[in-house]
């Protein structure tokens, strides 16, 4: 039976559109004629007319009071905010991320000034000592380390300060050869200076203070170089470290 | 004058994207019957549907900047309200199970009792202006809230509020298709669940009885 009335009669679907005219104008006539012809269909289209009729019926509440927002309520910041929100915490990633950017190429700039101070030891003991280039190149660096430390905890202060003045000059001169002796020297500093790493760091930015230490004596040179490039190295290896973990 | 009032609705929903609460307000005052007479035909209850109602203008205002000029301000506004008026009624539905059914046991002997007060005489001369009595709207009320949600919503869009197809389409986010399908299938859910109150329906409502 019910399969047979579905073969003929209209679907309720069909009904229901047919009611509110949502039909193609074919559509519309092909369905009147069949409803005309057919009484299951009239009596469910009529049932369906009434439900309709029921509900176009019921009154509309009454709305119990004015939904108007209060006057001067700026709820629009509110959104304002929160979509401002997932942009602040790449900000505060960003913050010491920019920090690092520039501690890093102030520990760079410092190995290579270190790095130059270091050549200007060497290279006159080069040019004078001829053959000697590998043994003096090691003994002029390697006494030049516990020197540096004792003198560091005077020095530290007053070091510092004339990087400001070579800088202007060196950097360009002495950054291509900078990239690869500093990689040769990085294991000794690598596993010694690490522990003394935050107190090295601080005394870069120290106000520039007049130059005491004289220049041209080649140890204070070295001295001052071999200082330089370990703090550069120093901070350059913070640097890279602290990346991978903020990432 | 229906283009004056567009143009009027535009500018005012202008206004309010630049955080004017005034014009937003001359919006609400347009709007409010509609929502809320939507909201109640759905959730069934005066407060909790201006609890939903006032809730959903003050998100209306909040998200007035994502609203496209040139679509229907009206499908926007009811979209949002019919969808938090769903999420609460998805919400209280797990604790309010039981007591639904309470209300059904309830009906039955209250409708069989007193029908003949319902039907009030010389309706029938002009069913269109017929007034429904008090406890027959307390019926379809009920029957409108047994619909799944999706058929309630398209229900109350269409025969209660008398929104077109493509506007309702628009506010449930649907096609035309799915929206004639959940009218038709409201519709013929509802008939089902009046038909137990038949003796209640004035004359020229009753349903027929053929199909028996």
């Amino acid at each position: 039976m019910a399969n047979l009335d579905r073969d003929r009669h209209l679907t309720t679907e069909q009904l229901s559109a047919f009611l509110d005219a949502q039909l193609s104008p074919a559509e519309q006539v092909e369905y009147n004629a069949h409803i005309e012809s057919c009484q299951r269909c009239q009596g469910a289209l009529a049932s369906l007319r009434q439900t309709v009729a029921l509900l176009r019926a019921m009154p509309q509440p009454a709305v119990p009071r004015s939904f108007a927002l209060p006057a001067g309520v700026t709820y629009l910041q509110e959104p304002a905010t929160r979509q401002g929100e997932p942009a602040y915490t790449p900000a505060r990633r960003g913050l010491p991320h920019y920090m690092q950017r520039s501690l890093r190429i102030m520990s760079t700039i410092a190995a290579v000034i270190g790095f130059i101070f270091l050549l200007s030891g060497v290279l006159p003991m080069l040019i004078h000592g001829g053959g000697t280039m590998t043994t003096s190149a090691g003994s002029a660096t390697a006494p030049a380390s516990p020197n540096n430390k004792a003198m560091q905890p005077n020095e530290k202060a007053t070091n510092n300060a004339p990087t400001h003045t070579p800088n202007k000059t060196s950097p360009s001169a002495g950054s291509s050869p900078a990239g690869t002796p500093a990689r040769g020297s990085t294991p000794a500093a690598r596993t010694e200076p690490k522990k003394t790493s935050p107190n090295n760091q601080p005394p870069k930015q120290a106000p520039p203070v007049p130059p005491i230490i004289d220049l041209s004596i080649p140890l204070v040179r070295q001295a001052l170089g071999f200082a330089l490039l370990v703090i550069g190295i120093i901070g350059v290896l913070l640097t890279r470290r602290w990346s991978p973990r903020r990432m | 004058m229906a283009k004056q009032m567009r143009d009027d609705e535009e500018q005012l929903i202008a206004r309010s994207q630049r955080g004017d609460v005034n014009a937003f307000n001359e919006l609400i005052l347009h709007y409010q019957q509609t929502t809320y007479g939507v909201v109640y035909r759905m959730v069934g209850n005066a407060d909790t549907a201006a609890d939903i109602t006032q809730d959903a203008f003050i998100a209306a205002f909040r998200a007035i900047r994502s609203f496209r000029g040139g679509s229907s301000f009206r499908a926007w506004l009811l979209r949002i309200a019919s969808n938090m008026a769903c999420d609460h009624w998805r919400r209280t539905q797990r604790h309010s199970e039981e007591s639904l059914d309470v209300l059904a046991d309830e009906d039955e002997p209250h409708a069989a009792s007193d029908l003949s007060s319902l039907v009030e005489s010389g309706q029938e001369a002009n069913p269109e202006e017929y007034l429904l009595s008090q406890e027959l709207q307390g019926i379809i009320q009920r029957g409108l809230q047994a619909l799944p949600l999706d058929q309630r919503v398209a229900v109350v869009l269409c025969d209660i509020e008398g929104l077109s197809y493509e506007e309702i389409a628009l506010t449930t986010q649907s096609n035309i298709g799915t929206v004639r399908s959940r009218i038709a299938r409201g519709r013929a859910r509802l008939r089902l669940y009046l038909d137990q109150y038949r003796e209640l329906l004035p004359r020229n409502y009753r349903l027929p009885t053929n199909k028996e």
